[in-house]
């Protein structure tokens, strides 16, 4: 699928949530687990946009690109914010899940979902680039 | 985003419409915020919402904790399933009431 380039606002997300979704369909996966790429990608552009181009101006972009093979459907989210990786934020545990939600730290459940929501998250720095990619593998019956 | 609230006999009804995500949570949970009294009775129905991001989970658990501090109820109605996967996957869906129609929800709250 053709790469799309929007403005990193928060304004982006919903446009974003239709790609993965139409990638999705497109690769022929089925409703349940399109949502959870859907989710994946929501929140990791949220954290993007909202902590990785926090001082950056009006003209920073966000891009999604979606890539289909036999095996798995592949959506990259690039961007050129400073170097992160959500898979060394901590996130939280089995207990911390249990635990009430009166003691609840916030924060740390969107890395959480987004990389239980996928079959492989990868994240990789190319250049000036972070690559966030989500892997959702193909079922054959 | 749009939140629509109607008072029927002392229980308040609040339907968001539409995605709830990192742009429209703030104002999901200042409307619903701004209707917790003390001892208040409230349904959220959740029949309009496809979607939920983690940032409408934490205002969830912000709603939570003012509504217990306040001593108020807030019973949920109609959730979709995605959405549920997510509350459970998080360990919310313990600490909320949930309902199938608003009907039940609005008797639960009453």
């Amino acid at each position: 699928m053709d790469k799309l380039s929007l403005p990193a606002v928060l304004d982006s997300l919903a446009e974003l949530r239709r790609y993965a979704r139409n990638a999705a369909a497109s690769a022929g996966i089925d409703e349940d687990r399109s949502y959870q790429l859907q989710l994946a990608v929501d929140e990791i552009a949220t954290n993007i946009i909202s902590y990785g181009y926090k001082d950056a101006g009006p003209t920073a972009e966000i891009a999604i690109r979606a890539e289909i093979t036999d095996d798995a459907l592949v959506v990259t989210l690039e961007d050129e914010a400073p170097a992160f990786d959500p898979r060394l934020r901590q996130m939280p545990n089995a207990e911390d899940l249990a635990r009430p939600l009166e003691d609840r730290r916030i924060g740390g459940l969107g890395i959480y979902l987004a990389t239980q929501g996928v079959d492989r998250f990868d994240y990789r720095r190319e250049g000036r680039r972070n690559l966030n990619i989500f892997e959702v593998r193909m079922r054959h019956e | 985003m749009q939140v629509e609230v109607r008072d029927d006999d002392g229980v308040v009804l609040i339907e968001p419409v539409g995605d709830i995500d990192g742009k429209t949570a703030p104002e999901f949970q200042q409307q619903v915020l701004e209707r917790l009294r003390p001892e208040a009775r409230i349904v959220l129905n959740l029949a309009r919402v496809a979607f939920m991001s983690s940032a409408g989970l934490r205002s969830m658990l912000l709603i939570y904790r003012e509504a217990k501090s306040m001593d108020a109820r807030v019973v949920l109605a109609e959730i979709n399933r995605d959405i549920r996967n997510s509350m459970s996957a998080t360990g919310f869906l313990p600490f909320f009431k949930v309902c199938d129609s608003v009907q039940d929800a609005m008797q639960d709250a009453g």
